[in-house]
């Protein structure tokens, strides 16, 4: 089995053994703690200029 | 998902590995939502042992099948050798754990091109960004990240200038 089938399945098999309610917690701390790290600046005005320069596709 | 707690515990068992995938990037680069933490590790018997001692320590659970999914200190010692990768939970996140990584072929030397990193307080070698970006051409299309190839080309560009 390729690495790219196996990680499928696993995903699938965790999926299946993970609490709902625990991951849904699991994506709202990893955001939380993503907010917390200064390196990585979602609301500056660096990021908005990268983003909108993306859509605008230029 | 506690990451800064997951990476203290493989640091404090020496666990040798890379940090690779979504936190990596986004560590390093521009958030992106991720559930779960990918983790490299050198591919020796002495720390496949030193990392399910880390695993078992984060009372993360896996097994082969659903029927057995349990902690992972229930299965015996040297567990890590049967596959090439793991998807695991734990109290602190999701965690998956490659023996392998597709598109990348020495752990040693992709180590050794490996970007220091601080989260929290706690030190990590992150993959980097040439190795970031091999990984995900070695993809298939609809796999691929193109948002995340996209901020890698340019990163590696500005630093090349």
């Amino acid at each position: 089995m390729t690495i790219s089938k196996l990680k499928k399945k696993e995903e699938l098999k965790r999926e299946r053994n993970w609490d709902p309610r625990k991951r849904w917690k699991a994506i709202q701390e990893t955001i939380s703690w993503a907010e917390t790290l200064a390196a990585v600046p979602r609301n500056s005005r660096e990021a908005c200029l990268r983003k909108q320069a993306r859509l605008l596709g230029s | 998902m506690n990451i800064d707690r997951i990476l203290r515990v493989l640091n404090h068992n020496r666990v040798a590995y890379l940090l690779i995938g979504g936190v990596n990037f986004l560590l390093r680069h521009q958030p992106v939502l991720t559930c779960d933490i990918d983790v490299w590790i050198e591919d020796t018997e002495k720390n496949r042992s030193r990392c399910e001692k880390a695993l078992s320590q984060l009372k993360a659970e896996w097994g082969s099948a659903d029927d057995n999914w349990v902690p992972v200190a229930k299965h015996g010692p040297g567990w890590l050798k049967r596959q090439a990768v793991f998807c695991m939970i734990s109290p602190h996140g999701a965690i998956d754990i490659f023996r392998q990584v597709k598109g990348l072929k020495d752990w040693s030397s992709c180590f050794d091109r490996s970007v220091r990193g601080k989260t929290g307080g706690v030190s990590f070698r992150g993959l980097s960004d040439k190795d970031m970006l091999k990984c995900q051409k070695a993809l298939s299309v609809s796999e691929q990240k193109q948002d995340r190839i996209r901020a890698l080309n340019q990163a590696i560009k500005r630093n090349q200038q």
